[in-house]
């Protein structure tokens, strides 16, 4: 028990380091006024009862304008995963830091998941702040307040998307040989989820005989709910339309459970094993 | 007999090589490594791991310190052998690895690497400023790593190392960027340490650097040991001496004449233009030099009033010592290829 405890300390004091390190460079510095501009730009836009805004597009109230500023999170906070973590074990591999990390007497899998938590914690934590601050500005416009559940799911799923990155950035990390493989892979996995997933999408339903030419039939939205869940962007999505009530594409509630354990403990658990056997 | 700390037997290691084709992307195939190694690191031994690039020092360096796992072979820790691939904690205290050629870059500082593995060894924090004292750091403790310089770096990897105070200190290329300053206190500080029981390998491809550093020397070429003890007596076991080198400010004529009017005629004697001035190389004898001869030889020189301005022995280089040991010639033992091993 005791034993466990140290365990649980040493993990909080080393991702704790990792937070500090990562957060006081020129990278956090760029990533900061991208999120306050992105995130709290889109919730005070969205929110302004004078926007015009397209037909189908509603944001009458304060969680439908969350999830209206939740695109633009998937635009600047996954963006961030990727800018802190791409070269997260790469860069130490190439320095020879990580040898001297790894003859320490400490498991590889405690270093790991301090890696993985300093990645996603340095990005989730500023996220989450300045998410709180849109929901002062929504307030600001629309004199309302998400209710707490709706506040809660949406800080807990974006939480859990900047995961999920930070997952399969420290994962393609461990592969990178070197500084432009880092580059390529990081950026590759955050443009085919936040960009290329919706011709992947359309490619496999016309493959699989669905009416991908109208994307308002219920038959190809079902479809794309579906495929949505092996895209950490589109779970995130399907997560917080739970909550919309003029939103509905069928998606059993128990398939969006599976899918987001699926997404918060298997690419962790790829990374931590493949950590593991890392030769440094 | 001081206890071994550390003993290898029949270790074998072979590297993993990416080979992919179009049905498997995945390949791998085996390629080069070390074959067949036994040694044993004793408390208060400094062992020297001599081998020219290539030979296997920095792989048998990572699978000592635990960061590569053997194919074959068994491995015991101060005198249990150990049954998991995983190296147990308890084994990893016992070592401290100084990676060759650590880049420290960025706006951290020595204090911060040193705090973070004192974090992950659970240690107490309050005495990192000393540990850096102790290591010459003292004083650019807070400085971003970007700003020191190679030696600083070095002494930064040593500190790592030293960590934990660890009774087995594996050195690979400790001496790269040093001045020879640096490179004197080093020796320093790594004879106290193994003055207080500690079992220390070094590895270099420089010989002479290490030369007077060290207990004992282990040679390796391609992937296998090819000869261990002390340097003296690997040079007496091969035949292997120091040759003359004289220097003189113009080039000595009657050379031959010289040497066969004193008897000197059957050694091997080469004389060359070396910038402004002319060298002669006296291949030595194979019994090697005596101080009469030495004398002698110094003496003909003198009564031919051609006397020179410098007369020393010439250090025997790591190739030298290599081709007795290989039986290769000079020119082909450094260029040697390593053939994949079955």
């Amino acid at each position: 028990m005791s034993n466990n405890f140290e365990t649980l300390k040493l993990l909080f004091k080393l991702s704790k380091m990792e937070i500090k390190n990562n957060f006081f460079t020129v990278r956090m510095m760029v990533l900061m006024p991208i999120l306050l501009l992105f995130i709290g730009g889109a919730s005070w836009g969205f929110s302004d009862q004078n926007a015009q805004l397209p037909a189908d597009v509603s944001a009458n109230t304060p969680f439908e304008v969350l999830f209206l500023t939740s695109v633009f999170v998937l635009f600047s906070a996954t963006l961030g995963v990727v800018l802190i973590g791409f070269d997260g074990i790469s860069r130490k591999k190439n320095s020879g830091l990580l040898a001297i990390e790894f003859c320490q007497p400490t498991s590889r899998t405690i270093l790991g998941f301090s890696q993985l938590f300093g990645v996603w914690l340095t990005v989730a934590l500023p996220t989450i702040i300045i998410s709180l601050f849109s929901i002062l500005l929504i307030y600001k416009q629309m004199s309302a307040f998400p209710s707490i559940s709706e506040t809660i799911l949406f800080i807990f799923a974006t939480s859990l998307v900047l995961l999920w990155y930070a997952s399969i950035q420290l994962l393609v990390s461990s592969i990178a040989k070197d500084v432009g493989s880092a580059v390529t892979l990081g950026v590759g996995t955050w443009l085919l989820f936040t960009m290329i997933w919706l011709l992947i999408t359309a490619l496999l339903a016309t493959i699989l005989g669905v009416d991908a030419t109208d994307t308002s039939n219920s038959q190809y939205a079902l479809f794309s709910s579906k495929v949505d869940m092996f895209s950490p962007n589109g779970l995130y999505q399907l997560l917080l339309e739970a909550k919309l009530e003029n939103i509905s594409r069928n998606l059993p509630m128990w398939q969006l459970t599976i899918a987001t354990i699926c997404w918060t403990f298997i690419p962790s658990s790829i990374f931590i094993w493949r950590f593991n056997k890392l030769a440094a | 007999m001081a206890e071994a700390l550390l003993e290898l037997s029949g270790i074998k290691y072979h590297h993993k090589i990416p080979s992919p084709s179009i049905f498997k992307p995945f390949n791998k195939i085996q390629g080069l490594g070390i074959n067949n190694i036994s040694l044993n690191l004793i408390s208060g031994n400094i062992i020297g791991l001599v081998g020219p690039n290539g030979a296997g020092k920095t792989t048998l360096m990572k699978l000592l310190a635990g960061l590569l796992i053997p194919d074959d072979g068994k491995i015991k820790f101060n005198g249990k052998e150990l049954e998991n691939i995983i190296r147990p904690n308890w084994t990893k205290k016992m070592i401290g690895m100084m990676p060759e050629n650590v880049h420290w870059y960025g706006s951290s500082t020595p204090f911060k690497v040193i705090e973070r593995l004192f974090t992950i060894r659970n240690m107490k924090n309050n005495k990192i400023e000393k540990f850096l004292d102790f290591v010459g750091l003292g004083i650019k403790a807070h400085d971003s790593l970007d700003s020191l310089s190679q030696g600083m770096h070095q002494r930064l990897s040593l500190a790592c190392a030293l960590i934990g105070s660890p009774d087995i200190l594996l050195l690979d290329e400790p001496m790269n960027g040093l001045d020879p300053v640096a490179r004197e206190a080093f020796a320093g500080v790594l004879r106290n340490l193994a003055n207080q029981g500690k079992a220390i390998l070094i590895s270099s491809h420089q010989l002479a650097e290490l030369e007077r550093m060290v207990d004992s020397v282990i040679l390796m070429h391609e992937g296998e040991i090819i000869e261990e003890g002390n340097l003296e007596e690997i040079r007496s076991k091969y035949g292997i001496h120091n040759d003359l080198i004289l220097k003189f400010p113009n080039e000595i004529k009657n050379l031959n004449e010289i040497f066969s009017k004193n008897k000197f005629e059957h050694l091997k004697i080469k004389q060359y233009e070396d910038g402004d001035t002319f060298t002669i190389k006296i291949k030595s004898p194979n019994e090697g030099w005596d101080i009469k001869t030495k004398q002698e030889i110094l003496e003909c020189f003198m009564l031919n009033k051609t006397i020179p301005f410098d007369f020393r022995s010439q250090k025997i280089e790591l190739v030298e010592i290599l081709s007795a040991v290989t039986g290769l010639d000079v020119d082909k033992v450094g260029m040697s290829l390593r053939e994949k091993k079955e």
